[in-house]
């Protein structure tokens, strides 16, 4: 099975991530996620319809990682009986 | 694939590759078990993004390898290949599904703690004491666990004895997860404890009240009595002193008689 996008599109992808030939990605990262470059849970919720994706994250039961910093602040300051 | 191990294969892996290949492939497996439980022990059954995250780059790094071995435009693989390339992506890739297994066992003890906690505080402290004895030494592991919940996040690079650290992780979140499910057990005892405390509370304070009423009636008595008694001896005392001397008044004549 090859798939093979069509030479325009090529060149808008190059062209929009700075690059010469599609093949340059493959040493690239993917974009960050953190509390500051987080999910946005509006915007997953938009295509939430059309995505078949998975149950969980088109339902909304997902952390961002600002839910998960907060997560981690609350349950750590929770008082254990004594 | 087909494809034989060895360098005289141009594609192939050699068996060093393979064995890493396969120690990713069972590590891989590992994080899986231990994400999907995370999952199911959430109280809200919510993923963590961090943790797909983390497979995302995982798999993007043994995709590099792939690329690498496969791909005709060898151009673009910047200035090692080969071994190196392979050595240098493996070791990210092998770094990526642990951390991905660490937020998995983060999630999972702060449900647990979460759940113990909740758990915990519909009974009072002596039925605990009473029931599970063992929750004091829980306590002081969820305690050095809170400790470190987030730590591995803070660190880039995986250390040497991560495998080993993992472990104890996992065996320690295991120490949780039987606690957790002793406690939910346990329920109906502590039900019943807290129910007989109730119980003998109800009739301490019941008895705490008759005895009340009966110092109360005994008192009153008392008081009464006393009162009695120091009526009589204060009308006895008054008479006393109220009533006409019995001695006659001396005798003074008028200077009229004389």
């Amino acid at each position: 099975m090859t798939i093979r996008v069509s030479e325009t599109t090529r060149n808008i992808v190059c062209k929009s991530l700075d690059i010469d030939r599609l093949s340059e990605v493959i040493d690239m990262s993917y974009g960050g996620f953190s509390t500051t470059a987080d999910v946005d849970r509006a915007k997953t919720g938009l295509y939430s319809d059309s995505n078949r994706g998975s149950v969980r994250l088109n339902t909304g039961r997902y952390y961002t990682a600002k839910e998960y910093e907060e997560r981690i602040t609350r349950i750590k300051n929770m008082k254990l009986p004594y | 694939m087909g494809i034989a191990p060895g360098k005289e294969n141009e594609n192939g892996f050699s068996k060093e590759e393979i064995a890493q290949l396969e120690g990713l492939a069972s590590l891989y497996m590992q994080a899986k078990s231990l994400i999907l439980y995370s999952e199911e022990v959430d109280p809200d059954y919510r993923s963590n993004l961090q943790t797909i995250k983390e497979l995302r780059d995982a798999f993007d790094h043994l995709m590099r390898i792939i690329v690498e071995r496969f791909s005709d435009d060898k151009f673009s693989l910047g200035d090692v290949s080969g071994t190196e390339y392979f050595q240098k992506n493996i070791q990210k890739s092998i770094g990526h599904v642990y951390r991905a297994a660490f937020d998995a066992l983060d999630g999972a003890v702060m449900s647990l703690r979460e759940k113990i906690i909740s758990g915990l505080d519909a009974f009072p402290l002596e039925a605990v004491k009473d029931i599970l004895p063992e929750y004091w030494d829980i306590r002081v592991k969820l305690e050095e666990l809170n400790e470190t919940i987030g730590d591995h996040r803070a660190r880039k690079d995986i250390g040497g004895n991560i495998g080993e650290t993992l472990d104890r992780f996992v065996k320690d979140v295991d120490i949780l997860k039987s606690f957790h499910k002793k406690l939910l057990s346990a329920g109906p005892a502590l039900e019943e404890y807290k129910e007989r405390k109730n119980q003998e509370g109800k009739k301490e304070k019941r008895s705490q009240v008759q005895i009340s009423v009966t110092n109360a009636i005994i008192g009153g008595i008392i008081c009464a009595v006393v009162g009695v008694i120091a009526t009589v001896a204060f009308n006895s005392y008054f008479q006393k002193t109220n009533a006409p001397d019995k001695q006659a008044p001396p005798q003074i004549s008028s200077p009229a008689t004389k």
